[in-house]
């Protein structure tokens, strides 16, 4: 280490790396009271170490580039787009894509008359079977508030601007379905391949908060 | 405790295997609701102590149901460990925005809708 390395900031440890480490301090009452459930489970054998992880490997294999993959398919295949909309579960059955037992999923359709926009007020119910984790704003007490008093507002600080004629229909997401957004396929895409299209469709197009443009 | 785990055990409530049982937030084939699309209703405006699904800012606020999506598992005693029966049909009803904020900034087309279940909605003239 440099000769300098000793004179850092007064009152700031100066060892302390840029980035606190996620488990640098006291864990919370939570992060307790998980680790403690956890290992009685494990204890009582009602779970295995290895059904956890791979519990968490399902939950890592899921991101939102399978999300874009369904939207892609729905923009190329009208028939299955109707069936993705009136009965979500099986239309992703039919792509081998399992969204499990523990809700019900929705997909809402934006059209030229509404727009819409996922949010969860309560706490932060999010589509993971099919997105995967979500975002930290997501999580956030700003997006979760502000999202159902002033949706045009949060829109135009994601860069997204509604035309007045348009309906912003916000899904606050409380009870036993996830919702994920069906954008519009943008112009100038006439003729792309699937994989092609998949990939313009973002995470946050299928949350509402981003519309998916042929030129990114 | 053993029979009280055995009662609700592990597959019922899809703990560990929950990719392959119906889960509790799956749909219960219960036929009967008692609103239709298109109804008018309003949120029950009371309190309550614990586990709620309906957010406080929808208390007595005007909607009208927009669709049904099928009967679940009360979350109010599902979530204290209670077979959250009985299950309650679920709805996805559509509130006006100018209607939930008084000072709505946006135009008057703007809709919120939330997924609320069948005890917390009252018939509205």
């Amino acid at each position: 280490m440099h000769d300098d390395h000793d004179q850092g900031h007064h009152g700031q440890d100066r060892h302390a790396p840029p980035q606190k480490d996620h488990d640098a301090g006291p864990m919370s009452a939570y992060e307790v009271l998980e680790e403690a459930v956890r290992a009685l489970l494990i204890e009582k054998g009602v779970l295995t170490p290895e059904e956890i992880a791979a519990q968490v490997d399902l939950m890592d294999s899921r991101n939102p580039a399978l999300g874009a993959k369904v939207v892609a398919h729905a923009w190329t295949d009208r028939a299955f787009k109707k069936r993705l909309v009136a009965d979500t579960r099986a239309a992703l059955a039919e792509l081998g894509i399992d969204i499990g037992t523990l809700a019900e999923f929705r997909v809402v359709e934006n059209t030229p008359e509404v727009h819409n926009v996922i949010v969860c007020t309560l706490c932060s119910c999010y589509p993971k079977m099919l997105l995967g984790i979500p975002p930290a704003w997501y999580k956030s007490l700003a997006y979760r508030s502000r999202t159902v008093v002033d949706p045009r507002g949060v829109l135009a600080e994601f860069g997204v601007s509604i035309p007045d004629d348009v309906t912003v229909r916000v899904h606050d997401s409380t009870a036993d379905l996830r919702y994920i957004v069906l954008p519009m396929r943008p112009k100038g895409t006439k003729g792309w391949s699937e994989e092609k299209l998949a990939a313009i469709v973002t995470r946050d197009c299928m949350i509402g908060t981003a519309l998916p443009r042929a030129g990114v | 405790m053993v029979k009280a785990r055995r009662g609700m055990g592990s597959r019922e409530w899809g703990v560990g295997s929950g990719h392959s049982i119906r889960g509790p937030h799956s749909a219960l084939p219960i036929p009967h609701s008692r609103f239709a699309p298109g109804d008018a209703v309003r949120v029950s405006d009371r309190a309550v102590v614990g586990h709620c699904r309906t957010p406080w800012y929808l208390r007595g606020k005007a909607g009208v149901i927009a669709s049904v999506h099928g009967t679940f598992r009360d979350p109010e005693t599902l979530a204290y460990h209670k077979p959250g029966l009985p299950a309650q049909p679920l709805y996805k009803v559509r509130f006006r925005q100018r209607e939930l904020w008084d000072r709505y900034a946006g135009p008057s087309g703007d809709e919120l809708e939330v997924d609320i279940y069948e005890h917390w909605l009252e018939n509205r003239e």
